[in-house]
């Protein structure tokens, strides 16, 4: 009973969090100073055809009353047409967000798979080389910028090793899911090293580990059983939040592989003012993040009850 | 210790002499006159916005629909050195207008000029998955180009071509929505098409050139809806739509009904959408793309300065001019003298250097290549003492502080505004840039009393001098917003030059009236003018008859690939 009402109370904080992001988002695209019908409708139209396509766009009521219309529409989970595509902007979404997850799940799968060996590799070693070497790549991965790191990657496993396809190809899309993978796991991949190094050299210190160690039981049994399982709480968490993040589109890797997922689709919505788009996407990557934090508080609250007191 | 990672790095990578400097690694199979077959692959940085003749009016739509339609007339020209040549394509005959009596629909005596247009036998749509009821092949009618138009016309289409077939004898009518036909749009004979104007209009035909004017059929627009042409486009041209992912990548087939057979070697076409830039030439270099163009500037200087790449570079004029423009309006450069000062302080040379041969300084709006291009025409030397005292002249000697709007992020555009603020600060005009995404200051250039001074730019619909020198400065095109004449220039003797070369049919006399308003637009600097492009692009070696066509950029009829290709 009390799990569902702190789940309860977590959902309305979610929806509340929800309806200010797509306000703001509402806002700010509203409040350009640009007018949508002069990118559709090129350089010399007349001034009737803007007004009628302002109208027919509903571009011409006043802002309280196309917020409404928004409102409105999205209770009804109609977000409405894309100026520029001339779709329902669902349809545009459903059509790429599989593409976006496939992304997501393989960057946080190669973010786990090698930050957190490495992390547990850089606490054993601590002050030695491994750490160090470590610690430094690191520094280095958290501190490159995707831009540079895609097409660096690109560069040598794409275009000299042809290892792999240079942007999406159709029909290789594991071949052509690996380097986008690996730019956005880089950051990830230091982040997550970093998080379990920490907490292996604080878990190692703990009493219930010299009492393991004391009672006789195999160093790898030790770490793997009773250190490691205990570090691994908080990338628990970490894993929730990052993959609400991915899951919203990765702009720049997106675009620089050409993946199709919904990152292109946002750059795209939004160099061409397509508001409805615009907004579409804010709102799938912030209810991804929303959904992500709700997951991870329920499953802590589930994992350790101490939570629901708070 | 950074060269050594560096070193070791390509080590890795195994290095297998992909240097720029040996030339393309694959060279052609050595064929000695055209022969049939393969894809031909490009990227290109953007998507495309629509399949819709009636709507598509973007530089990589129009690449896409010059594939899949042809027109009543074509070009003749394949670069922009061969003199613009109208020859038919659809139609048999390039009409020349002819006067006539006829009666307008209210029964009243109308005197015209009429163009009348022949269809060629035998040419017909393909339509590889055609609508319940309909063939696949089907043959294309006269009344399809008058409802192409028509589509252009009405309000309800919201086409951008709009004003283009305004001089169409019923088209204001249309236009205001009156009627949902243009009486001056007339199907004369089972294989004829006629034309009405009440006045001359010697760009009709190259309005007619432009892909608005592709032939549609009625039935597939009330089958399909007005958005659902690019999702269902039926070819008309070379080619055939086989495959569309929205901003990922296009794909199209050789037409097997198509009229004009001969010119056409490739099987297919597969454009690439929305590649970044380095990665597209990653691509070109991988062999992944037969054309490149586009290339950031490292990437062009790379392959540009190997004389081992010379053969595969073309490098060829675009009908366009860049530069900034002023509001007219605004103090202070509603005084011609500030204006001119700014013509006289912006070192136009040292411009065309930082773009590394893609530049062409330009002295007024027309470029080289444009009918009517004025080799002798006055423009502006470099001249930071003549700009210095002019500025005292209009009581500006102490100079003043003033915002320079650009869009961005573009490599180009940063280096030029870098050079334009350091050439003003020398005459003591201190520009502050500002940067605006390209929708927020299109808005705000194109508005009246908004941006004093800034970047803007005109690329050509079809090449004549009145697509230009109308659109950018005769004052009907000033408006509060939405400005076509973003400087919100006004001359009345520039104004009656430009009404009277509209009309005037004696090509000679027109080109002769455009000249003389160029130069008073000139004198007047509502702009300055800077540069006009050259564009570069490298080829494959197998890419054979490759030229940049003045119009559509990438025209691949009578390009063949000479295949399979081999290892140099």
């Amino acid at each position: 009973m009390k799990l569902l009402q702190f789940f309860a109370r977590r959902l309305g904080r979610a929806l509340i969090t929800l309806w200010f992001v797509i306000t703001v988002a509402f806002l700010l695209a509203y409040a350009l100073p640009a007018d949508p019908t002069k990118v559709l409708l090129g350089p010399h139209p007349s001034p009737q055809q803007i007004a009628k396509l302002r109208h027919q766009l509903c571009l011409d009521r006043p802002l309280t009353v196309q917020y409404g219309c928004f409102v409105g529409r999205l209770a009804k989970l109609d977000l409405g047409k894309s100026f520029n595509a001339k779709e329902p902007v669902s349809t545009i979404i459903a059509r790429r967000v599989g593409k976006t997850a496939m992304l997501a799940l393989a960057a946080v799968f190669l973010m786990v798979l090698i930050g957190v060996p490495l992390g547990v590799w850089a606490a054993l070693r601590r002050n030695r080389l491994p750490d160090a070497a470590i610690t430094t790549g690191g520094l280095i991965g958290m501190s490159t910028p995707t831009f540079f790191g895609g097409l660096l990657l690109l560069y040598i496993f794409g275009f000299q090793l042809e290892w792999f396809p240079i942007g999406y190809q159709k029909g290789r899309e594991l071949a052509s899911l690996v380097l986008p993978a690996f730019t956005m796991a880089i950051t990830g991949i230091a982040a997550y090293s970093r998080m379990v190094r920490g907490e292996m050299i604080e878990v190692m210190q703990e009493d219930y580990i010299r009492t393991a160690q004391a009672k006789g039981l195999s160093r790898s049994s030790v770490i793997l059983k009773h250190a490691l399982r205990n570090a691994l709480t908080p990338v628990v968490t970490m894993i929730g939040l990052d993959l609400g993040v991915l899951l919203g589109g990765a702009i720049i890797t997106e675009y620089l592989f050409q993946w199709p997922g919904l990152g292109r689709e946002a750059v795209k919505s939004i160099i061409t003012l397509d508001r409805p788009l615009i907004l579409g996407t804010v709102l799938v990557a912030s209810a991804f993040i929303v959904i992500m934090n709700l997951l991870v508080d329920v499953m802590y609250a589930l994992l350790d009850p101490r939570v629901r007191l708070e | 210790m950074a060269r050594r990672a560096l070193a070791l790095l390509l080590v890795l990578a195994g290095c297998r002499g992909k240097e720029l400097a040996k030339g393309p690694a694959w060279v052609g199979a050595g064929a000695q006159t055209p022969t049939r077959g393969g894809t031909l692959h490009f990227s290109v940085v953007d998507g495309i916005k629509s399949l819709d003749p009636a709507i598509a009016y973007d530089e990589f739509s129009i690449y896409a629909l010059h594939y899949v339609g042809d027109t009543l007339i074509g070009y003749g020209a394949t670069m922009s050195a061969d003199p613009v040549q109208l020859i038919p394509q659809l139609a048999t005959n390039v009409p020349t207008p002819e006067r006539r009596e006829v009666t307008d629909p209210e029964g009243k005596p109308a005197p015209v000029y009429a163009y009348v247009f022949h269809l060629r036998d035998g040419i017909t749509y393909y339509d590889p998955s055609p609508p319940p009821g309909l063939e696949k092949v089907r043959p294309i009618e006269p009344a399809h180009f008058k409802y192409a138009i028509e589509r252009c016309l009405d309000p309800d289409t919201s086409s951008p071509a709009q004003g283009f077939f305004e001089a169409i004898a019923g088209a204001p009518e249309m236009i205001a929505g009156k009627t949902k036909q243009a009486w001056g749009l007339q199907v004369t004979g089972p294989r004829e098409l006629t034309i009405l104007l009440y006045k001359p209009d010697p760009t009709l035909l190259y309005k007619l050139a432009m892909k608005f004017a592709m032939p549609i059929e009625p039935a597939v627009v009330e089958k399909y809806g007005l958005d659902g042409l690019t999702a269902h486009a039926v070819s008309s041209g070379p080619f055939y739509v086989k495959s569309y992912d929205r901003d990922v990548r296009i794909t199209f087939a050789r037409n097997p009904a198509y009229w004009d057979k001969d010119t056409v070697y490739l099987d297919g076409i597969d454009m690439q959408l929305m590649v970044e830039r380095q990665v597209g030439f990653m691509k070109f270099r991988a062999r992944e793309t037969e054309v490149i163009d586009r290339m950031t500037v490292q990437d062009l200087l790379a392959i540009g300065e190997e004389p081992a790449w010379q053969p595969y570079l073309i490098k060829d004029q675009t009908i366009d001019v860049y530069g900034e423009r002023f509001d007219v309006t605004m103090k202070p450069f509603d005084d011609k003298r500030v204006r001119q000062a700014f013509n006289y302080a912006i070192n136009r040379d040292h411009l065309a250097q930082l773009g590394y041969g893609t530049m062409l300084p330009a002295k007024g709006p027309l470029p080289p290549g444009m009918p009517g291009y004025n080799p002798n025409l006055r423009g502006y030397a470099y001249d930071p003492d003549k700009a210095k005292a002019l500025l005292t002249e209009a009581g500006y000697g102490d100079g003043f502080a003033m915002d320079y709007y650009i869009t961005g992020p573009d490599e180009k555009v940063e280096k030029i505004a870098l050079s334009v603020q350091a050439d003003m600060a020398r005459v003591g005009v201190r520009l502050k840039i500002k940067r605006l995404t390209f929708p927020v200051h299109l808005a705000a250039r194109m508005a009246q009393g908004k941006v004093p001074f800034g970047l803007d730019s005109w690329v050509q619909d079809f090449p004549d001098p009145s697509n230009f020198l109308e659109f950018l400065f005769h004052s009907k095109y000033r408006a509060p917003v939405n400005s076509v004449n973003s400087s919100q220039y006004s001359n009345p003797e520039v104004d009656k030059l430009l009404d009277e070369a509209a009309i005037e049919l004696d090509p000679d006399q027109r080109l002769a009236k455009y000249q003389l308003a160029e130069q008073m637009i000139v004198d007047d600097a509502p702009w300055v003018f800077e540069y006009h492009s050259v564009r570069v692009e490298a080829r494959q070696p197998w890419v054979m008859d490759y030229k940049m066509h003045p119009v559509w950029i990438r025209d691949f009829r009578n390009v063949w690939l000479d295949l399979p290709a081999r290892p140099r």
